[in-house]
């Protein structure tokens, strides 16, 4: 064992995934197949992959083996390894942020942040007052200042997916998967929530997975963009040549050669995800 | 008056914004109109002539004969309108609480472990449908007459109720925040005990508040049948020996006037433990 050399394996890796509800039964139905991919442990920076694809094609499905969880696991085939290790559950090196308003009703913005803080408060010898201040510095760098004691029944969609943001990024996870985030939100704050996201990166250093609907969030946040095929879904197609995040997503989005970009994979994204009964039309 | 033709607003809008005032004035038409039926149909049409009432007294005695010094006095003293009460709540409040410290701890299991809800579900479903009448007689086979049968029969009867309200509460937690917990790295008992019991925690309230009121419902049937003191002896008796009807009638006040005073004070307390749900709705 101690002879093995250090060798740094990749952050994530797909090997053949594939997962069928209900496998071997007559209602088995078939949600991701032969899922290969890699993503390398860059230092000091993660890579932000977007996945877009057409509904029910699995992408939600991939997010939810890679946070381990109960009710998804165990793959049909293939593996799946994150630094090394086959997912067999939720870890705290893999936090994720949901479509659905996650936030505790009962807690505040402040306690709500600090949740994931407080349960590992003994293993991260702080005390309740540190949780706090902590708890406060994250609602400033989400721009939640002023909100910390309010009450999620008294946010708007867009500061209740920043509280869920601050809580995720408070643990300080490696991976973080994102399942249609700002689905729920309308455009300028969709598009403020990518500001957010743009500025948050340079300091989390974590790897990212985001699934999304809309091709100019994709192309926009991407490092990498992959367009997943029909059900059951798989990589169609990887993008690694599309526009950095420079300038605000509101500027950056209008202007003409970005909107070009989103033609063109507009254009691929309906080729590849065309019905093959339709494929003629 | 108005210059323009404004299409005029209908009174009855759906779910219309009511200022408080206007809400609590449109709960008294309702009494008031009851109070002005009542009147006209146990007023004496021939000055004098009690015979000459659209209701004979018999059946229903007017306003000012129910609410007379002397009947009050009749029910308070004679009647021990207060001590029955007290044995009344007594008695609801004792069978209540064990239904409930029974009902609470397995609802929120069932709910929490698929394998408990399984095992218990049917036997709670078919529960649902138990005659709660016909538990008089057989819990005063198995109990007597005393108080036992009565806090027995209350807390079968309650926890029948309180099981479905307590296991669906808990089961109704959106798997969100289980999900999210599970991500933050929370244990089998953090998820319970941080994220189940806490969010369920308002639904378990409010089917504890509907359970005592089950529970006083029921205790009337319970003390009518067999007992000793209590509001429902008060009823049976005023019956069997043809005293005044207007103790009924009082009695009647007299349990709806708590029910409405004990369910006020099940509110207040919602609003002191959860003041997250009244804020976003105040």
């Amino acid at each position: 064992m101690a002879e093995q050399p250090a060798v740094v394996p990749p952050v994530v890796a797909a090997r053949d995934v594939s997962k069928v509800w209900d496998a071997g039964t007559p209602a088995a139905r078939p949600a991701l197949r032969d899922v290969n991919f890699r993503v390398d442990n860059l230092p000091e920076r993660g890579e932000f992959i977007t996945i877009v694809g057409p509904s029910g094609c699995g992408k939600s499905t991939l997010l939810c083996l890679l946070a381990g969880f109960e009710t998804h696991l165990p793959l049909t085939t293939g593996e799946l390894l994150v630094n090394g290790q086959p997912v067999s559950g939720p870890g705290l090196d893999r936090g994720m942020i949901f479509q659905k308003y996650s936030s505790f009703p009962h807690l505040t913005v402040w306690q709500n942040i600090a949740f994931g803080l407080n349960l590992h408060r003994a293993r991260l010898k702080l005390s309740s007052r540190d949780v706090r201040e902590l708890a406060y510095q994250w609602a400033a760098k989400v721009h939640l200042t002023g909100s910390e004691l309010l009450y999620p029944s008294e946010l708007s969609g867009g500061m209740q997916q920043r509280v869920a943001i601050a809580r995720t990024l408070a643990l300080k996870p490696r991976i973080i998967l994102m399942d249609e985030p700002f689905s729920a939100l309308d455009e300028p704050t969709r598009l403020a929530m990518q500001d957010l996201l743009v500025e948050l990166w340079r300091e989390v250093e974590a790897t990212v997975f985001m699934v999304t609907h809309s091709l100019e969030e994709a192309i926009y946040l991407g490092d990498r963009l992959w367009i997943f095929s029909a059900a059951p879904g798989t990589i169609a197609r990887q993008l690694n040549d599309i526009p950095l995040p420079l300038e605000p997503a509101a500027v950056q989005q209008s202007r003409p050669e970005f909107e070009a970009v989103a033609r063109e994979v507009g254009e691929l994204f309906r080729t590849l995800t065309r019905a093959p009964g339709r494929a003629d039309g | 008056m108005a210059s323009a033709p404004t299409p005029r607003a209908p009174t009855w809008r759906i779910r219309e914004k009511l200022s408080p005032l206007t809400g609590r004035l449109l709960g008294l038409v309702l009494p008031a109109v009851l109070l002005a039926v009542w009147w006209l149909l146990t007023r004496d049409r021939l000055p004098g002539t009690v015979e000459s009432r659209v209701v004979p007294i018999s059946i229903l005695p007017a306003p000012h004969e129910m609410f007379s010094t002397q009947v009050l006095r009749e029910l308070w003293f004679e009647r021990e309108l207060s001590r029955g009460a007290l044995s009344s709540l007594v008695r609801v409040a004792a069978g209540f609480s064990l239904a409930a410290l029974l009902a609470v701890p397995l609802g929120v299991v069932m709910g929490t472990f698929t394998r408990a809800a399984a095992m218990v579900r049917p036997l709670m479903t078919a529960g649902g449908y138990l005659p709660v009448a016909a538990l008089v007689p057989l819990t005063i086979a198995w109990f007597g007459t005393g108080e036992e049968q009565k806090v027995g029969f209350i807390a079968i009867a309650t926890f029948v109720f309180l099981l479905p309200m307590v296991f669906t509460a808990v089961d109704s937690v959106d798997t969100v925040f289980l999900q999210t917990a599970q991500t933050q790295g929370a244990t089998r008992w953090q998820q319970l005990s941080r994220v189940l019991l806490p969010v369920a925690a308002p639904d378990i309230y409010h089917g504890l508040r509907l359970g005592f009121g089950v529970a006083w419902s029921w205790i009337i049937l319970a003390e009518v049948v067999a007992a000793q003191g209590g509001l429902g002896f008060i009823i049976n008796t005023t019956q069997s020996r043809g005293a005044n009807i207007a103790h009924l009638y009082l009695t009647l006040v007299v349990i709806l006037s708590l029910a409405f005073l004990l369910d006020r004070g099940w509110h207040l307390g919602a609003r002191a433990l959860f003041p997250y749900r009244s804020r976003a709705h105040g």
